[in-house]
């Protein structure tokens, strides 16, 4: 097969999603609105699986669309990310609860699913940065997702996430800066790798690990995600977070592009993420409130991914990379869950006492606990190889930090049951009687989620597979990198 | 036939049967009892006739150990995870106990939870666990042995949080599942120590003979840090002390999961898991020794607790603790052979006294009245062997359980949770900071009323 795709099928999507987002904008009612989105998320999600499916069977394991230049590419690091971010924004789609859905904001959805999708499939920075602001414009403007009965986003996550595009703006200036001498396709190419640790690519590398710093919301800059989740739209907030650009600029952009610098500033991106993991955890433990629980736990595992990706071996970043799927399609059905309790309930649930929703929606706490439990390493879903691996990574490299893993996974499983006892164990009270369990669309989209963790437990190995050649490509240049160091030396 | 495939049936049967009933459960079809009744009666005389034959095949071809190869689960570049099912003279007597006994109490469970609103619920995770237990009895590596071992842990506390409408066993449930998860820690980080110090957590390459012989190729510092982190993964499966306060608290569930788990099964995992690690146990002294001393404290503790308890279920759960104990003292003794003869004893037995437990009274009347009276009480002339100052206090000693719980709860979880509210606390008061606190006022006060103000039905909510 060529190193070309056979149509520009990731174009196509974004050009598509960009349009229907125009379109959808102006549509007269929620429900036409809700129809087009959802068509169109469906006729973009089989481009995108052709267009990994292309990529898998390529001989070099990197493709480019053919006709109109080299705007995106596809290879093992984002061949599952791709399909997968448009499944969950296909997913979110239709499991929002009728009364938060206005055409404005499912416009707002379009436009951040186009945006993550061209970030991941960017060629170049200037591509990748644009991309990476677009994701954040639905969430600045009060015209999106601030419907009557929603709240708005905190002014607070608003800030953050301006400042962490404008580091990736400076930091990708400082980079083609840096090396504009070899000419401007190369000084914005994002598989040539800058050797050397100039001072120059060491403040581009800088600025970019503060955008990932500020983006995931390591600690201490997680308050913006708490803030967000506990008084923001928790959906569309969910399906930002769930991109993981943070971890993806660094496997796309400081990995690859600056591996010697990577080498050195890495380890201290990675104990943060530790360091975070283990606080979120920690504090969870004596939180009751659900939206900052489901924060906790977001932020806590998420941060699972930057330890990976530090690990310096296969293992470990090939773990990073499935825990990031693990992660996004988990964590959506969590939120997707309890967003549907609190249309149906009708208010905030403050999560003081049992609530003992499963008595009159048992489907429902089935998806939450399922998830939940795939989200912490739950054997027989995919949970359980990303964990395994991450673990196997991490402790190869770090035996004693690595030992911290376990526990705060430990301390979010009882986080995750203690959250789905108090959702739907206990004694049931009068409001929560005649409360709807899973409608068709709900139980439909859940129960394909549910598969997607639990089939991809079963057989990890077909989601392992792109993962792992990525994280060996990744882990081979770090290597390189050390030697380098040490011949230097 | 195969033998091979016979071994992949017996555990797969039960995950099939609970994957078809789990499934179309989700999608909408809710099976009526008697099917759902018949199904896994089905499967566990599969299953049992399989595990016959399997046990019969391997005698007749003089057979001790049979490994089935299932190739890698996923690799990446060196590393890789072996799918591998094997079963020899430890666990073929353990899977034939597990097909038996589940069997059992899922025949007893039909009439004991007829009309139940729970009996589906009851039965998904009865196959469930029959297939985490299979699993952990048949694999061939530690790192797979991590899977059912989980999975058992989980039906574990799901089922103790089976009268899920009350809160109590709920908090119980929270409260066996911290237990578990702590513990839990030894047997996640042993294993990735074992890649560590041996490359491998294979059983064929990490014993260097068969069971029960001895040999590994761990030594030294290595096998002692993997022998703790099993031993603290045994403890807490095992009730074992100081993690034993779960054991009487796990009594929320009904009567045939308190059968299965903690009579007959579950809380044997953890011995089996020594067992099966014994060539590791062999390698440090250590080891040997803090097994010993365990589980002669938690016998000590077990039969002293047990005396003092006022309730059927939970002397059982003592008794079952002491026996335990002494089970554990036997694998650190390097008695293998005996440990297993009491695990399968002790298990059919305490089984039995679980299911019996709701005719107690039926049966203790129909004990006197053929007896032509009452019975004298039997084991007095022990306590009577101490001074009574003695007597005294270990009656109080027994009464708060030897003061485990209030220990740990002292001394390891209020400071943890202490820590965790200041935190929280900050937190809380960060964000108040940053967002405006008359708004976080506002959105705390329309919380708290929140679910209370609610009295609308789903219709006008439009969902």
């Amino acid at each position: 097969m060529s190193e070309h795709l056979l149509f520009p099928w990731i174009s196509l999507t974004v050009l598509l999603v960009l349009t229907a987002a125009a379109f959808v904008w102006r549509m007269p009612t929620a429900d036409a609105a809700r129809r087009a989105t959802i068509g169109v998320l469906s006729t973009a999600l089989p481009f995108l699986l052709i267009a990994s499916y292309e990529s898998s069977a390529a001989e070099g394991g990197r493709v480019t669309e053919p006709w109109i230049g080299s705007l995106f590419t596809m290879d093992a690091l984002n061949e599952i990310p791709l399909p997968l971010f448009a499944a969950l924004a296909l997913g979110v789609t239709m499991l929002a609860p009728k009364r938060k859905v206005t055409p404005r904001w499912l416009s707002g959805i379009l436009i951040l699913t186009a945006a993550t999708l061209a970030a991941y499939a960017a060629n170049n920075l200037l591509v990748l940065t644009l991309a990476w602001a677009a994701t954040i414009a639905p969430f600045l403007s009060k015209r999106f997702f601030e419907i009557k009965r929603e709240k708005e986003t905190p002014s607070w996550s608003k800030v953050v996430l301006s400042l962490s595009t404008a580091c990736v703006l400076i930091g990708a200036a400082l980079l083609v800066a840096g090396t504009t001498q070899a000419g401007w396709s190369n000084a914005l190419s994002l598989s040539l790798p800058r050797t050397g640790t100039s001072t120059m690519l060491r403040c581009a590398f800088i600025f970019l690990i503060v955008a990932v710093f500020l983006r995931k919301g390591l600690l201490p800059a997680h308050s913006w995600l708490l803030a967000g989740f506990e008084r923001g739209p928790l959906l569309p907030l969910a399906l930002l977070v769930n991109g993981h650009l943070g971890a993806f600029l660094i496997a796309r952009v400081a990995l690859p592009v600056l591996p010697d610098v990577a080498h050195e500033a890495l380890p201290l991106l990675g104990d943060l993420g530790l360091l975070t993991a283990a606080y979120t955890a920690l504090i969870a433990l004596a939180e009751r409130q659900p939206r900052r629980l489901l924060a906790l736990l977001s932020i806590s595992q998420a941060s699972f991914i930057l330890v990976g990706l530090e690990s310096n071996n296969a293992d470990g970043i090939a773990g990073a990379l499935v825990h990031w799927q693990v992660v996004a399609v988990a964590s959506t059905i969590l939120i997707s869950v309890f967003t549907s309790l609190e249309a149906r309930l009708g208010a905030p649930i403050d999560g003081q006492r049992f609530l003992g929703l499963a008595a009159s929606a048992p489907r429902l706490a089935v998806f939450f606990a399922v998830g939940g439990l795939a989200l912490v390493g739950l054997p027989l879903t995919l949970g359980f190889p990303a964990e395994d691996l991450l673990l196997h990574g991490t402790l190869t490299t770090h035996p004693r930090l690595g030992v911290v893993l376990p526990i705060v996974t430990a301390l979010n499983a009882f986080t995750v049951i203690r959250l789905f006892a108090t959702l739907f164990l206990g004694r049931p009270g009068a409001e929560t009687r005649g409360l709807a369990d899973a409608l068709p669309r709900e139980r439909w989209v859940l129960t394909a989620a549910l598969l997607f963790l639990l089939l991809g437990g079963i057989q990890p190995a077909a989601l392992v597979r792109a993962p792992a050649i990525a994280a060996e490509h990744l882990a081979s240049l770090l290597n390189r990198a050390t030697e380098t160091l040490t011949f230097r030396q | 036939m195969n033998l091979s495939y016979l071994l992949c049936a017996i555990v797969l049967l039960p995950g099939l049967t609970f994957a078809t009933l789990g499934v179309s459960w989700l999608l909408g079809w809710q099976p009526r009892e008697r099917t759902v009744a018949r199904l896994t009666a089905l499967c566990y005389s599969l299953a049992a006739v399989a595990t016959a034959w399997l046990w019969i095949g391997m005698v007749n071809a003089g057979q001790i150990s049979l490994t089935v190869p299932l190739g890698s689960w996923f690799s990446v570049e060196a590393y890789s995870f072996p799918l591998m099912l094997m079963v020899d003279r430890l666990s073929l007597p353990l899977v034939a106990l597990s097909v038996l006994l589940v069997g059992v109490v899922g025949v007893f469970s039909v009439r004991y939870l007829h009309r139940d609103p729970g009996f589906h619920r009851f039965f998904l995770l009865l196959n469930l666990f029959g297939f985490g237990i299979l699993l952990l009895f048949t694999v061939g590596s530690f790192d797979l042995l991590i899977s059912g071992w989980e999975l058992v842990g989980l039906t574990s506390v799901l089922l103790i949080a089976f009268f899920q409408h009350r809160d109590e066993p709920v908090k119980n449930a929270l409260r066996v599942f911290a237990t578990y998860r702590t513990c839990d820690i030894g047997l996640l980080v042993g294993v990735v120590m074992m890649h560590h110090f041996a490359d491998t957590t294979e059983f064929s390459k990490l014993f260097t003979q068969t069971w029960p012989g001895a040999g590994t190729s761990l030594s030294g510092g290595g096998a002692t840090l993997v022998g703790f982190l099993l031993l603290l993964a045994a403890m807490g499966k095992a009730a074992q002390v100081p993690f034993s306060g779960w054991l009487p608290r796990a009594m929320e569930g009904p009567t045939p999961s308190s059968a299965i788990f903690y009579g007959a099964l579950s809380v044997h995992a953890g011995a089996y898991l020594l067992l099966r690690a014994q060539p590791i146990l062999e390698a440090s002294m250590l080891v040997r020794e803090t097994v010993i001393v365990i589980g002669l404290l938690t016998a000590l503790h077990g039969t002293f607790v047990g005396r003092a308890c006022a309730d059927a279920k939970t002397s059982l759960a003592y008794a079952s603790m002491t026996q335990l104990g002494i089970i554990f003292m036997e694998i650190g003794f390097g008695l293998t052979w005996l440990a297993l003869l009491h695990i399968c004893g002790h298990a059919v037995v305490r089984t039995l006294q679980f299911l019996r437990a709701p005719s107690m009274l039926h049966d203790f009347h129909r004990v006197h009245a053929a007896a032509g009276g009452h019975l004298g009480e039997t084991g007095a002339h022990y306590e009577q062997l101490l001074p009574e100052a003695v007597q005294g206090w270990l009656y109080r000693l027994a009464l708060d359980r030897g003061h485990h719980d209030t220990f740990l709860d002292r001394f390891i979880v209020a400071p943890v949770i202490r820590l965790a509210t200041r935190l929280n606390q900050f937190e809380m008061q960060w964000i108040a900071y940053i967002v405006g606190p008359g708004k976080l006022r506002r959105q705390r006060l329309s919380a708290k009323a929140g679910v209370h103000r609610f009295n609308q039905t789903t219709e006008d909510v439009n969902v």
